[in-house]
């Protein structure tokens, strides 16, 4: 009993100085965080000099009084997991202290250990791969060396024989133990290390991967004067399936998509990728959202082996008019927020979601977006939040968040819903993608109503400088901003049907630091003064009658305009020059 | 607009101020007007007129065409400020005034 006592200890010190050991990092094969060789050298030799000095310094102890010890043990592991040089560095020490010591079967014993030492070290550059049961059998061949080398060199013979058969069996049971018991520990922890770096690298390979996505979703949200636009995107995990994509396109189309891929986390966030793309690609190349629609569906269903589809709603948006076109592939229905009355639930045209029928169809709506309504789209990651209780927060929790709202704006809209999510949620982890985008059209930051008369534009031209000396706009836009005006709008009252002073005309301003956008409507016959004639410089200077210069002008300051117009009157938007362009 | 004139050695000199705009432009053709009756030779100061538009340059058409079919007759622009300049260029009429 007494040696399954002190075999026991042996254990403990052996699973100890094993954890030491995975700890210290010189198992490692990336060289930076093992260490140099030398300092390596050194600990591995330390912990295997502990283990065979500790076979010195605390002994079984057997009935004949010789004891049983790890120091072959602690030679042989040092030499089959590490090599020649730490088993030196054990052998040495061991060695002497051994022949200080000066047992009866002392020859034998240092004898075996120089075997230990030169067999260990043969195997781990033979047999690199340390295995535990090539480990025992290699004890066992020492061990039954070390018995055989007792009957030779110890003398008397009978005092040979006695060490023989009381020890070799506990002997070759302990340091066979010894080591297996070694092995095992080691490699348990060998492959929890193993598995813990990979969980590492995995993390930051994820880490990665979320700065990609959501790269690909664009923060700036001041695209143009006229729209206020806000959105929040969330994934569940790291990566996800949520999108939001959105560009201007011929400078006065808000063109938009909002998408769910089935799904979450990596495979979801790969469609996502995929989706995003070809939005982009194709998005100016569409007349109106069901179109873009039915194209971004073709190409969702080519290549789609896992059977991934999206859910989306796509918009186009005049920023000149307000007007909104919209299509749907199986999305949550767009909801209209104002500031004083409920949110309402726009009717969403039908269409699949896409990727799953290649040629399913889909249709648009209209609605027109005027200042103070936003067109707010989510996914279901937040109807679908869930709390602790596992109760979804819904879609009449979301229309609630949104009711009241005062100084209304998009941030403060998808702020709102946010909060209020996660006020509900509370802790629970999230179930889904969370994304929200919300849409309005800013108020005109400067207009003007007058009636179709000289006097009443000379008058407001004088109120129109004054309000722009208080702008950021520069000096040479605010000239351009005066020359523009006055003579497009006085050539409107010049050429108008209606009469002196019976037309309406409503101007309005956008200033910026060096460029403007300036809107003219008014309710006169259809007169499109950029595709007038202008007969200007084809007279010498001299003879020439003055008419058209108000336009010649106009168009030398105006780089991109877009016109509407009927009998019923004319809306014309002039996106004017930037000033930066200007001065070369 | 103010416009305030001297006469020297048969040069009419008019200094002008403010914005040559339809507000104005009135002002300053009914200032070349009385002012034509007493010569045909003008220096217009453009150095405080801050801003010009079509209304503008009939007014100085107006003057032109008054003054340049006599002998001698001609006017002469000094001192225009950038957007003048441009505006007078690009209408093709910069010529007429000796910038």
């Amino acid at each position: 009993m007494g040696l399954a006592f002190d075999f026991l200890q042996t254990a403990c010190f052996i699973i100890v100085l094993s954890y030491v050991l995975t700890r210290t990092n010189v198992l490692n094969d990336d060289k930076a965080t093992a260490g140099t060789s030398k300092y390596k050298l050194a600990v591995i030799s330390l912990i295997f000099l502990f283990i065979s000095l500790y076979g010195v310094v605390i002994r079984a102890h057997l009935v004949s009084g010789v004891y049983v010890d790890t120091r072959i043990a602690g030679i042989a592991m040092a030499g089959m997991i590490f090599g020649y040089a730490p088993a030196a560095l054990v052998l040495i020490p061991t060695v002497t202290i051994s022949i200080f010591i000066g047992d009866v079967t002392v020859a034998a014993d240092v004898v075996a250990m120089f075997i230990a030492f030169a067999l260990s070290g043969y195997c781990h550059k033979h047999f690199p791969r340390l295995d535990a049961v090539l480990s025992g059998i290699i004890i066992g061949i020492l061990e039954i060396a070390h018995m055989l080398l007792i009957v030779w060199l110890v003398r008397p013979m009978s005092a040979a024989k006695t060490i023989i058969y009381s020890i070799s069996f506990p002997m070759i049971v302990i340091n066979g133990l010894a080591v297996l018991l070694f092995v095992l520990v080691m490699k348990d922890l060998n492959d929890r290390k193993r598995l813990w770096n990979k969980e590492k690298r995995i993390q930051s390979e994820m880490a990665v991967a979320r700065n990609i996505q959501m790269s690909l979703l664009s923060k700036d949200f001041e695209i143009d004067p006229r729209l206020d636009l806000h959105a929040y995107l969330e994934p569940a995990q790291e990566v996800g399936g949520d999108l939001y994509a959105y560009t201007i396109d011929d400078g006065h189309f808000f063109k938009f998509i909002v998408g769910d891929v089935s799904g979450k986390g990596i495979s979801a966030a790969l469609t996502m990728s995929r989706c995003e793309t070809i939005f982009q690609d194709m998005v100016r190349y569409s007349d109106n959202p069901a179109e873009l629609m039915t194209a971004l569906n073709k190409r969702m269903c080519d290549n789609n082996k896992a059977g991934m589809f999206i859910t989306a709603t796509v918009g186009f948006l005049d920023l000149n008019t307000g007007k909104l076109i919209y299509s749907n592939a199986g999305h949550l229905s767009p909801l209209l927020v104002t500031e004083v009355d409920a949110p309402v639930v726009l009717d969403k045209p039908k269409g699949k979601p896409l990727g799953i029928l290649s040629g399913a169809a889909y249709s648009n709506m209209e609605y027109t977006l005027d200042y103070g309504r936003y067109l707010v789209l989510i996914t279901d990651g937040v109807t679908e939040a869930e709390n602790v209780g596992r109760e979804l927060f819904g879609s009449d929790r979301a229309q609630e968040s949104v009711t009241g709202l005062s100084n209304i704006c998009a941030s403060m809209i998808d702020d709102a819903i946010v909060d209020s999510v996660s006020e509900y949620s509370n802790g629970a982890d999230q179930s889904d993608d969370i994304t929200i985008m919300s849409i309005g059209i800013r108020k005109t930051p400067f207009e003007y109503s007058i009636n179709s008369d000289i006097k009443e534009l000379t008058k407001v031209a004088n109120e129109i400088n004054k309000d722009m000396a208080n702008t950021s706009a520069d000096a040479s836009v605010r000239d351009d901003i005066a020359l523009v005006i006055e003579e497009y709008v006085s050539n409107i009252i010049k050429h108008s049907d209606k009469g002196k002073g019976t037309g309406k005309i409503r101007i309005g301003i956008w200033p910026e630091e060096t460029n403007a956008i300036i809107q003219i409507e008014d309710d006169a016959d259809a007169f499109n003064q950029f595709e007038a004639d202008s007969p200007m410089l084809s007279v010498d200077p001299e003879k020439r009658q003055p008419g058209g210069m108000g336009i010649h002008m106009t168009k030398n300051r105006v780089v991109d305009y877009s016109y509407y117009g009927d009998d019923g009157g004319n809306l014309i938007t002039m996106y004017l020059r930037s000033q930066k362009d200007k001065n070369d | 607009m103010e416009i305030k004139g001297s006469i020297k050695n048969g040069i009419i000199t008019l200094a002008l101020k403010g914005r040559m705009d339809m507000a104005n432009a009135a002002d300053a053709e009914q200032a070349f007007l009385k002012y034509s009756e007493e010569g045909s030779k003008f220096v217009l100061n453009f150095t405080d007129v801050e801003f010009i538009a079509s209304a503008g340059i009939r007014a100085l058409l107006t003057l032109y065409r008054t003054v340049c079919d006599r002998e001698g007759g001609i006017v002469t622009i000094i001192n225009a400020q950038p957007q003048v300049v441009e505006v007078l260029q690009e209408t093709d009429f910069a010529e007429l005034f000796n910038i």
